[in-house]
């Protein structure tokens, strides 16, 4: 936006420049309006439908220095993952388990909606999630991780860090830490009852980790826009598609631009043999004034059925 | 096959000095929430918005500090309350809601959390609000191939899965028929627990929307009568 067009020699390039400009601006100041008059359309700002998924892409095995690493990319949003296996003494009362620890953290580097300096609430309330979805669905059996019990076990740190976000953080954060755990190799490991020192053959082979294959897991976060209203004289529909624009509108894996401008947020987590192991939703923002009938559950009800058609497909991309 | 009846509830209106409301909420015994409101106060130049209250909810556990699964529950509340409260009504002012656990973490406790922020609000009296939020647990057994429901379970050791509702009981502009208000589902978390091979699908969803619902009306009608509201024969 430093080009200022010159708007008294109005030539094809000036023009589009300004009208760029001008759709720039009223992004800006009116992003309901914005997302309104793309919705009216069938479509949204990036040009998706509204059920429609942004393209995933993962890389495993990128960070030699750790046990296991995973680059996810859905759209804009990227995360990186790392895990890090470091022997500890277990709990007193848990003597044979092993500890599972994730973490994100959302840098400022990722979007200028962060500030840098302690987590944020926002990080820490997705880390929180991650863990639930993590330790509740027994992907890795904590025991697996015992060295000798009541006296040396693994701890894995999984740590996820946002390099650029665009929305759906906690989906792409799934997707990173599994492929990261799948990815993760450990050295063999003995505990010398005499010295009490745990020992890890550097040279031999390493082992993956143990995982419950038919537990592996993928989020799916879907938002719902109210109702998008675009004033009468603007109305370019000209009465088609009168069904598909009225009511509010199910949007699958929202971007940057459209989390703020959410009624309701649901987030389905499916594994791998199409089961909905959680669901979670919520109202964010005020809810619409009145209801015929109860429209938050209608659409959790349709999010949990894109979302099993979705999973299919994460899952073949995980394998 | 669906069944279950509440657990007694207990609700207390503690009148605590310092702030503006507060409630205690207990399903049966085991399951007690207390909850406080603070609320329109000044808020942080930081934090304040310009059209509208911020509401900040603080959770703190029955024992220890609260870590980031309290910070979890809070951003969730604040949904909740959001969703409740006419904030607009109230430009550049604060609601501090702060909830204290009571009793051992479960999913009931969750409910209780909701329904003691909900009593709160409304013993304030200072925040005008669209409806009362009640929350209720519904468990998920798999008997076989027998799925059952039960409202308000006692031992959730022993489910295989978990709903947690929070319903809006709200005036809708239209009059409406029967004396209980219609109410929409405002937030709601489902788990299933280790090991188990059950899927949350659209029928299940359904089947136990529909039995949070009589739950939650239970809630509500409990409510209404220990604000001093006579009992409404049904």
């Amino acid at each position: 936006m430093s080009v200022i067009p010159d708007e008294k020699n109005p030539t094809p390039t000036n023009q589009a420049q300004s009208d760029e400009l001008r759709a720039q601006i009223f992004q800006r100041l009116h992003p309901h309006a914005y997302l309104d008059r793309f919705l009216t359309e069938g479509v949204r700002p990036d040009g998706r439908t509204p059920e429609e998924w942004r393209d995933v892409f993962i890389n495993v095995g990128s960070i030699s220095t750790a046990n296991g690493s995973a680059l996810v990319r859905i759209g804009g949003t990227t995360i990186i993952c790392g895990v890090k296996a470091e022997v500890a003494e277990p709990e007193l009362d848990t003597p044979d388990q092993g500890f599972l620890v994730p973490n994100i953290d959302l840098p400022a580097i990722c979007s200028p909606k962060f500030k840098p300096g302690p987590p944020s609430e926002e990080a820490q309330v997705l880390s929180e999630r991650l863990n639930a979805a993590l330790i509740s669905t027994q992907l890795l059996p904590l025991t697996t991780l015992c060295i000798e019990p009541g006296r040396s076990v693994w701890c894995l740190y999984v740590d996820a860090t946002c390099i650029n976000y665009d929305g759906n953080a906690f989906d792409a954060a799934l997707l990173a830490m599994v492929a990261a755990l799948r990815n993760t190799t450990l050295p063999e490991c003995t505990y010398n009852e005499e010295t009490g020192r745990t020992t890890c053959r550097s040279r031999s082979a390493r082992r993956p980790l143990p995982l419950n294959e038919d537990k592996v897991i993928v989020g799916l976060s879907f938002g719902v826009v109210p109702t998008p209203s675009v004033p009468m004289g603007l109305d370019t529909s000209e009465g088609k598609n009168t069904s598909q624009t009225t009511g509010p509108i199910l949007l699958a894996d929202p971007t940057a631009f459209e989390e703020p401008l959410l009624a309701q947020v649901v987030t389905v987590v499916v594994d791998v043999q199409g089961r909905v192991v959680s669901v979670e939703g919520g109202v964010c923002g005020k809810s619409g004034a009145d209801h015929d009938e109860d429209e938050g559950s209608t659409f959790i009800e349709k999010s949990l059925q894109a979302a099993q058609a979705r999973a299919k497909i994460l899952h073949q991309l995980l394998r | 096959m669906a069944h279950g009846s509440l657990r007694p509830i207990k609700i207390l209106f503690d009148s605590l000095a310092g702030v503006d409301g507060s409630a205690r909420f207990s399903f049966g015994d085991t399951c007690t929430a207390l909850a406080s409101v603070s609320g329109p106060i000044a808020a942080r130049p930081a934090s304040e918005h310009p059209a509208r209250a911020t509401v900040e909810v603080h959770v703190r556990p029955l024992s220890s500090v609260p870590g980031t699964a309290e910070k979890l529950l809070g951003s969730a509340f604040k949904g909740i309350i959001e969703s409740a409260c006419l904030l607009g009504q109230h430009p550049r002012t604060l609601i501090q809601v702060v909830v204290q656990a009571l009793s051992q973490p479960s999913s009931a406790l969750v409910a209780a959390k909701i329904n003691a922020c909900s009593l709160a609000l409304v013993n304030a009296g200072s925040i005008p609000m669209r409806g009362v939020v009640c929350a209720v647990v519904v468990g998920l057994r798999m008997d076989g191939n027998k799925t059952e429901f039960i409202l308000d379970p006692e031992d959730e050791t022993r489910l295989d899965g978990t709903f947690c509702f929070a319903l809006l009981f709200g005036i809708t502009s239209r009059s409406f028929q029967g004396k209980i208000p219609p109410s929409e589902v405002v937030w709601m978390n489902s788990r299933t627990y280790n090991g188990t091979s059950i899927s949350l699908d659209t029928h299940k969803f359904k089947l136990a929307t529909e039995l949070a619902r009589t739950g939650a009306t239970e809630v509500w009608l409990r409510m209404r009568e220990s604000l001093g509201w006579l009992s409404i024969s049904r």
